[in-house]
């Protein structure tokens, strides 16, 4: 009758024999297949960008368990929701946010209660989401349109464009706000609206870039074209502080509200 | 061919039966809802992120459910004797393991369609009528499962121990998302001591990245240019499925039960 202790040995036994069972040349075979496999695509796909901005500190966790997952994308979309929260709320805590809303906001000048402030780490967030996923266009056309017509910095918004276009060189949205950026630069407003017209359409297209060449229609006097685009982000905007912003402007427009 | 028919069957059968599954597909429900919370916080790229969120975890879920049976599945049957009503008739070693791997995958292949028609069915509510070619992606992440749960079948049978073979699948899995940036570092910067177990790594870990077909869905992606076509990535995968199997089928055979 062997003991238990012996029955432990035979079972190490087998488990080692059943190991070494296996034909090393076969084993061998195996990973020569693999390492072919790899090489061949290797040669399909080529490395693929790299990291050019460091994690953040605040996202650095989710952001490496993401992509070690295999989920760039859903790394780039948490990003973005980080830096929409980031900039929409206020750069130096509740207080201040508060102390805002008393002194600036009017609720028929909502946009004189964003556009102020530096939000200095707008542009590097935005890089980090390319990073993650180099055709998330939205995120760089948002972070460019805020830095250069809310913010007034259009040297980050161009930064930040510069950076996109090196990654996807094929967007033609980049491009046109480049150039839009240019135009802002000098003040000309003909030149932003010629060149932002065309990625109206676009599905990537902020509805804050809209709302923009809306109002400019307005100040070069084309009416008709301000209140199409008004209708256009009331009826199918997802945000609902620009979907209120347009119901607004469109009663000034047809007479409803006194200026 | 008659026999891994069957096998693959009655093994799929089981699965289907088992409540990991069903489980499996309740959180997966559950987790998909939830996913409604986040897409409104991303507000104009809500659909964005109900798709790469509900792709993203119907993958985990499949892959999962994968690592259990691959885990499990050929060890269970040994330990309960069940094998030996099966290998006493006349199948082979190869058409046991075959059969049976092909019945898993096929409940995990189940298992994730049912997750994606409920994920489409959440998407074209939100008014998600996308440009994204939603099969390709989801083909993408079952090459993903299939090429990781034969490895995973492999190390089950050559380690003995299911909790072995789940951790350094992980782990495999883990590397094979990292190969892009393994390979960089062995062309930038790594020192040389180290550039050898990478190098080594980088040709025996499964590419997943390449299966990342979700990460390529933009038109304008740069990425997109260098795709060469669904059939290398399907041949990839049923390529290295086949030599981790033929290596697992090389073990069996020379067990004696």
């Amino acid at each position: 009758m062997p003991s238990a202790r012996q029955e432990g040995a035979g079972e190490r036994a087998t488990a080692f024999s059943l190991r070494t069972d296996l034909p090393r040349r076969w084993l061998l075979a195996g990973l020569c297949c693999c390492g072919l496999l790899n090489a061949l695509s290797l040669r399909v796909q080529p490395v693929g960008w790299t990291l050019g901005q460091g994690l953040a500190p605040e996202s650095a966790l989710e952001t490496s368990a993401l992509v070690s997952l295999g989920m760039r994308r859903l790394a780039a979309d948490l990003g973005l929701v980080r830096m929409l929260i980031y900039y929409g709320g206020p750069e130096g805590g509740p207080e201040e946010e508060e102390a805002q809303l008393h002194s600036r906001y009017h609720p028929e000048h909502p946009e004189l209660a964003w556009g102020g402030g530096r939000y200095s780490g707008l542009g590097t967030r935005a890089l980090r989401i390319l990073d993650a996923d180099p055709s998330f266009s939205y995120a760089a056309l948002f972070a460019a349109g805020s830095l250069a017509f809310n913010l007034n910095r259009p040297e980050d918004a161009l930064r930040v464009l510069d950076y996109a276009l090196s990654r996807d060189p094929r967007n033609p949205q980049f491009q046109a706000y480049v150039a839009a950026v240019g135009f802002h630069r000098h003040g000309d407003a003909a030149g932003v609206i010629s060149r932002l017209e065309p990625v109206l359409g676009t599905p990537d297209c902020p509805v804050m870039i809209k709302h923009l060449v809306a109002y400019l229609y307005v100040k070069a006097g084309q009416r008709q074209k301000a209140l199409a685009l008004y209708l256009q982000i009331r009826d199918t905007s997802k945000d609902a502080g620009y979907r209120r912003m347009a119901e607004v402007a469109l009663e000034r427009l047809e007479g409803r509200r006194p200026h | 061919m008659r026999n891994i028919a069957i096998l693959a069957l009655t093994g799929w059968q089981e699965n289907l039966r088992r409540r990991f599954y069903l489980l499996s597909l309740a959180f997966a429900g559950v987790f998909l809802y939830l996913s409604l919370i986040l897409g409104v916080l991303a507000v104009e790229q809500e659909n964005r992120v109900l798709l790469d969120f509900g792709l993203g975890f119907i993958e985990l879920m499949g892959l999962a459910g994968a690592l259990y049976g691959a885990t499990t599945i050929v060890l269970r049957e040994m330990e309960t004797k069940t094998v030996y009503l099966v290998l006493t008739r006349p199948v082979g070693r190869g058409e046991y393991i075959l059969g049976r791997f092909l019945g898993l995958m096929l409940s995990v292949l189940a298992s994730m369609a049912l997750m994606s028609a409920f994920h489409l069915c959440i998407l074209w509510a939100k008014g998600w009528r996308g440009p994204e070619p939603y099969a390709a992606a989801f083909l993408g992440a079952y090459l993903k499962v299939l090429v990781t749960a034969a490895l995973t079948t492999f190390l089950a049978i050559f380690s003995s121990s299911a909790l072995t073979a789940g951790v350094i699948s992980g782990v495999a899995w883990t590397l094979g998302h990292f190969l892009p940036e393994i390979r960089y570092l062995i062309t930038h910067g790594a020192s040389r001591v180290s550039i050898v177990p990478l190098f080594a790594l980088s040709y025996i870990v499964p590419d997943l990245q390449l299966f990342n077909l979700r990460d390529r869905l933009a038109a304008t992606s740069p990425l997109a240019a260098s795709e060469a076509g669904l059939a290398w990535w399907v041949g990839y995968a049923v390529l290295y499925t086949a030599v981790w199997l033929a290596l697992a089928w090389g073990l069996l055979r020379r067990k004696e039960f």
